[in-house]
């Protein structure tokens, strides 16, 4: 099994004249809850898109377990996109269904079970769900999944602080401990406390990778602090007050 | 990976297509309850003699409107069957639902395919119920129409002369080739516009109309393109350009060429549509 869950090399995405992201080397290994931290526009969703292939790279090259991003990765690859994904026509169950016949890794009797903990009427139709409810759907959905790596983009964007508090607790407790789980967000405060490490994007450039620990030690500094500070001067959204 | 992907599309066909199909052959149902009972009651009351049909205005008006929702409704079928088939795979892969059909663990092959499928089944259903509706509305009145004049003699004698000199099973061979190029024609139709609307995602802006413009641009190279093979294809089965001039088909051997001919060739234009499709879905995806 390769090391390295992520492996980019000169990764440079550009959207016609715009770069999103402009030559990102980052290696991720197995076992870690990582932090994608950046302000809006520094090109986290680009990055989680080319991991799971909804995006293709301008250049250079992206490997998952060492392999080129295709159906074998996406078998290993849960996602938890910034949007909902759901056809219209589809109930809770269909969802559910989709998912077990789809992906071998996921846990079908916990997903139902999850969805009974929440009261999530799982015959409901998708079109008649509230936004909170879809929401909570595709999370139970994505994390009951024994995936090798999760990409959460902005889970936690958008949210009152208890439902911040629920979303990261079903991420800590139902995620696959031998996994890497990679959370994009610019709300440092509210995540800080449950990351191995922390990648700063800027710019489209991995500006810093480091383990929150070696971070807060070395910087004699929280994270959140850190990076008010290295994105201060961009005169963007940097981390919620 | 395909037969579950299928499930899935056919299951979305099947709550889109439901209602449609049901109105159709029950529309069917009441035009001709209506037109049969008006003119059977006039017929038991010595009003008319049978194969007379003249209405009062306002039986008339009722069946008039019974025929004209019913006729409605098989256009809006067709009409639903394309929208199905655009809606299915621009929403279903390049919309947000997208964001979830590519990073299910199939290729990307295997995505176009189902809505191929799924997209010529709805059509093909679609064609089978409107015959069977036009069965239920036309059934024990048909012979009638046709003798009163309603379906033109001149036509009906012309399709007679053109198959007289062909034997039973020809005509069953002749009917089943023009089945299978329909459905090769089907088929080619739905991956121009897959290809279509693949090229214009490929463009940051305006993406629904680079696709409208796309299938406007490959469907004026084929008609120039169609020129080319039209002449070598009527050619070589004999139809035109023979020593005497222009002539028209004179052996079954001839019809039967020129349609397997044409059948190829819808099938080649659809191997061309659906690896364009197919290598922008893999090399060029892009969903922003």
């Amino acid at each position: 099994m390769d090391e390295k869950i992520v492996s980019c090399r000169g990764l440079v995405k550009r959207y016609g004249k715009k770069t999103a992201l402009a030559g990102v080397d980052l290696e991720l290994e197995r076992g870690k809850i990582v932090g994608l931290l950046g302000p809006n526009g520094s090109g986290k969703t680009t990055l989680i898109k080319l991991l799971c292939g909804l995006l293709q790279p301008t250049e250079g090259a992206v490997r998952i377990g060492g392999k080129p991003v295709g159906p074998e990765t996406k078998a290993v690859v849960s996602y938890l996109p910034d949007r909902m994904y759901f056809a219209d026509w589809m109930k809770g169950h269909d969802l559910v269904g989709l998912f077990a016949d789809f992906y071998k890794d996921f846990d079908r009797k916990k997903c139902e079970d999850m969805c009974a903990r929440l009261e999530l009427d799982t015959g409901e139709r998708v079109k008649a769900m509230s936004k909170g409810t879809k929401e909570k759907l595709q999370l139970a959905l994505v994390m009951c999944r024994n995936a090798q790596l999760y990409l959460l983009d902005e889970p936690i964007a958008g949210v009152d602080p208890a439902a911040r508090d629920f979303i990261l607790n079903t991420i800590i407790t139902n995620y696959n401990e031998a996994s890497t789980v990679v959370i994009s967000t610019h709300l440092i405060g509210d995540i800080e406390k449950v990351l191995d490490e922390a990648v700063f994007l800027k710019e489209g450039k991995a500006v810093l990778h480091d383990g929150v620990d070696v971070i807060r030690e070395r910087e004699g500094k929280s994270v959140d602090a850190l990076f008010r500070e290295v994105f201060r001067t961009d005169g963007r959204e940097g981390g919620e007050a | 990976m395909l037969g579950k992907l299928l499930k899935y599309d056919f299951r979305s066909m099947w709550k889109q297509f439901a209602i449609v199909w049901l109105a159709a052959l029950v529309l069917a149902l009441v035009a001709r309850l209506c037109r049969g009972q008006f003119v059977g009651v006039k017929v038991a009351l010595g009003f008319a003699q049978p194969g007379f049909y003249y209405q009062g205005p306002v039986l008339q008006a009722l069946s008039g409107v019974c025929e004209l929702v019913f006729v409605c409704v098989l256009i809006a079928m067709f009409v639903v069957a394309m929208v199905f088939a655009v809606q299915r795979f621009y929403k279903g892969l390049l919309g947000d639902e997208g964001y979830l059909m590519h990073t299910l663990p199939v290729k990307p092959r295997q995505l176009i395919l189902s809505k191929l499928l799924c997209a010529e089944a709805a059509t093909v259903i679609s064609v089978l119920v409107a015959l069977a509706s036009i069965g239920i509305f036309v059934w024990g009145y048909g012979e009638r129409l046709i003798i009163s004049g309603t379906i033109s003699g001149t036509i009906l004698e012309a399709l007679l002369r053109a198959v007289t000199p062909l034997s039973w099973g020809e005509i069953w061979l002749l009917l089943a080739e023009v089945l299978v190029q329909a459905l090769a024609a089907g088929l080619k139709t739905y991956l121009q516009i897959y290809a279509a609307i693949t090229i214009g995602h490929l463009f940051q802006k305006h993406r629904v109309a680079m696709s409208f413009a796309a299938y406007v641009v490959i469907s004026a190279l084929l008609s120039l393109l169609r020129r080319v093979p039209d002449i070598w294809v009527l050619t070589s089965v004999g139809v035109i350009g023979g020593p005497d001039g222009p002539t028209v088909v004179t052996t079954s051997g001839n019809i039967h060429a020129t349609i397997w001919v044409g059948t190829g060739l819808y099938l080649v234009l659809a191997a061309v549509f659906f690896l364009v499709t197919d290598y922008i879905l893999k090399r060029r995806l892009n969903l922003e």
